[in-house]
This record gives C-alpha cells, structure tokens and sequence, in this order.
C-alpha cells in the first residue's frame, strides 16, 4: 500500500514529460568548393556535413530544403538551384536520398543512433561572383 | 500489477518532442577572373597633327586576354594622359574603344563596364587616341586604362 502510494504521488508530482525520441547529438559544418564544372559549388569537393542523431524507436527524420542563406552582393541568387543529398546508416539498416531543392525524409530503424552525412551543392548557370556564399538545412528528428 | 499499467499509461500520454538542427555549408569562391598576356599598344601621328591613335597607319592597338569562370564584371578605367614631353600645353581628349570579347565601337572618354559568365580565354583589342587641336610637340607620350575583373 505504502508503495502504491509513492509510486501515485511520484506519477503526479511529475509533469507529463515530453519524450524525446530523438535528439540531434552531433553535428558538424560542411564546406563547399568549386568542382571542375566552374557552374556548380559543392560540398562533394569540400566537405560533408556529418550529424549524429540518437534514437531508440523508429525515429523520424526529415530534411528541410537546402537555402542559400548569403552570397556575394552582384550573384544572381534568383537563377541558382541549391540542392541536398544524405546518406544515413543505423545499427540494422541505411537509407540514401538524391539531390533535391526539396524536403526529403525517412524513418530510421530501431538503433541506438543514426549517422547521417549530409551533402549540399549550388548550380548557377552563369557561375560564381568572387565572394563567400552560406547554405543552410534544417535536420528534424521526432 | 495495476502499477506497471499506471506507468504504461502515462508514458503512451507523453507526447513525442522535436529534435531540430541547422546545419551549416560554406564556401568561398575566389580568382574566377584572369587578365593574362596584355600587350602594349602603340600610338602614331596623324597625318593633320592633331591625333596620336593607335589605329592611324602603323599604330598598334593593345590586347589583353581575358578567363572569367564567373559571373564577373570587367572595367576599363576612363582613359589618361600619363606622360608628355616637356614643353607640351596640354588641352587634349583621350579616348578608346574596344572590340573582341565586347564591343565599344565608337571612341569614348568615359569608364566602361563590361559584365561577363564564364568565358573561355579571349582577347579584348583596345584602341587608344588622344585628340589634341594644338597638336603635340616632339617627344613620347603614354596613354592608359586600367582594366579590372571583379
């Protein structure tokens, strides 16, 4: 009786906890470089993005678009394509995503993390001003 | 038992949170413009004395080879007058025009503006003349622009 009552009282005197699934452990920048086609910046000639989410139960994991979030003043942002490509392996599985300019997502298998290596590339038709230019994508996890 | 369902319970009320994170590509881009190989032009008299052009007989105009593997933008500064004789009065125009990778086909006084994409190795071939109504007094003159890609 006395532990049925502690373990009510302790129920009660917590707050319904919002239960991380997911969390994003590590994350590390990516760096883009020209390649020989002097059109296109990508990370596939600099470097990846490699990000370290942990997640017991099948977690769900979406990538936003990629944005150009800066560019040299003169660049004709309007006329570049960004694009996002990720490779993801678990404990028992992986799961792979082609270049898109749109949101992509899966959902990882039972595991203690997933890794996901994350490429971005910028195609612009008339090339690159001198300058530095930012991409950016969101990685969720639920 | 009526504990583990207790739990059970709230644990399936809990609502699954969102994990969320930016990341972060940058690059810069640099030297995507190449101005190679410029040759000098060479300027002669008229045959009225009043213009030293580079297209009068056996002038040379200058040629600079251009690379740009960018959306670049190439100047041309307003022409000057750098260097005369002594005793000259001054009183004169510069002027240039330029054909090759763009074409500015008549003369002009005035800075330049040339855009460029991505552009193979090309000449620009530019003509230089100062105009003077008094005419020049023996002795070398120089004439120049200065050419920039950005």
């Amino acid at each position: 009786m006395q532990l049925r009552t502690a373990v009510v009282m302790l129920l009660l005197g917590l707050p319904a906890p919002a239960l991380a699934a997911c969390n994003v452990l590590v994350s590390t920048s990516g760096v883009l470089a020209r390649t020989g086609d002097s059109t296109v910046l990508s990370s596939e000639s600099g470097v990846p993005s490699v990000i370290v989410i942990s997640g017991f139960l099948n977690p769900a994991i979406s990538l936003s678009n990629p944005r150009l979030e800066s560019w040299p003043s003169g660049f004709d942002w309007t006329s570049a394509t960004v694009e996002a490509s990720y490779s993801a392996v678990w404990t028992l599985g992986s799961s792979n995503g082609g270049y898109s300019s749109g949101t992509q997502s899966f959902t990882a298998g039972i595991g203690l993390a997933v890794t996901l290596t994350l490429n971005n590339r910028v195609t612009a038709p008339g090339g690159f001003r001198q300058g530095a230019y930012t991409t950016k994508t969101t990685i969720s996890c639920s | 038992m009526r504990i583990p369902a207790v739990i059970a319970l709230v644990i399936g009320a809990a609502t699954p949170a969102v994990a969320a994170t930016d990341v972060t590509f940058t690059g810069t881009v640099s030297d995507t413009c190449t101005l190679a190989v410029p040759t000098p032009g060479i300027m002669t008299l008229s045959p009225d004395g009043t213009i030293l052009g580079s297209d009068q007989t056996l002038g040379l105009p200058a040629t600079v080879t251009v690379l740009s593997l960018g959306g670049n933008t190439l100047t041309l500064s307003a022409p000057t007058l750098t260097s005369h004789p002594s005793g000259y009065a001054g009183g004169e125009t510069v002027q240039m025009k330029y054909s090759g990778l763009a074409s500015q086909p008549t003369y002009t006084s005035t800075q330049q503006t040339i855009p460029l994409g991505i552009l193979p190795l090309t000449d620009l071939i530019i003509n230089m003349q100062v105009v003077n109504a008094n005419g020049f007094v023996e002795g070398d003159y120089t004439a120049k622009t200065v050419l920039t890609c950005s």
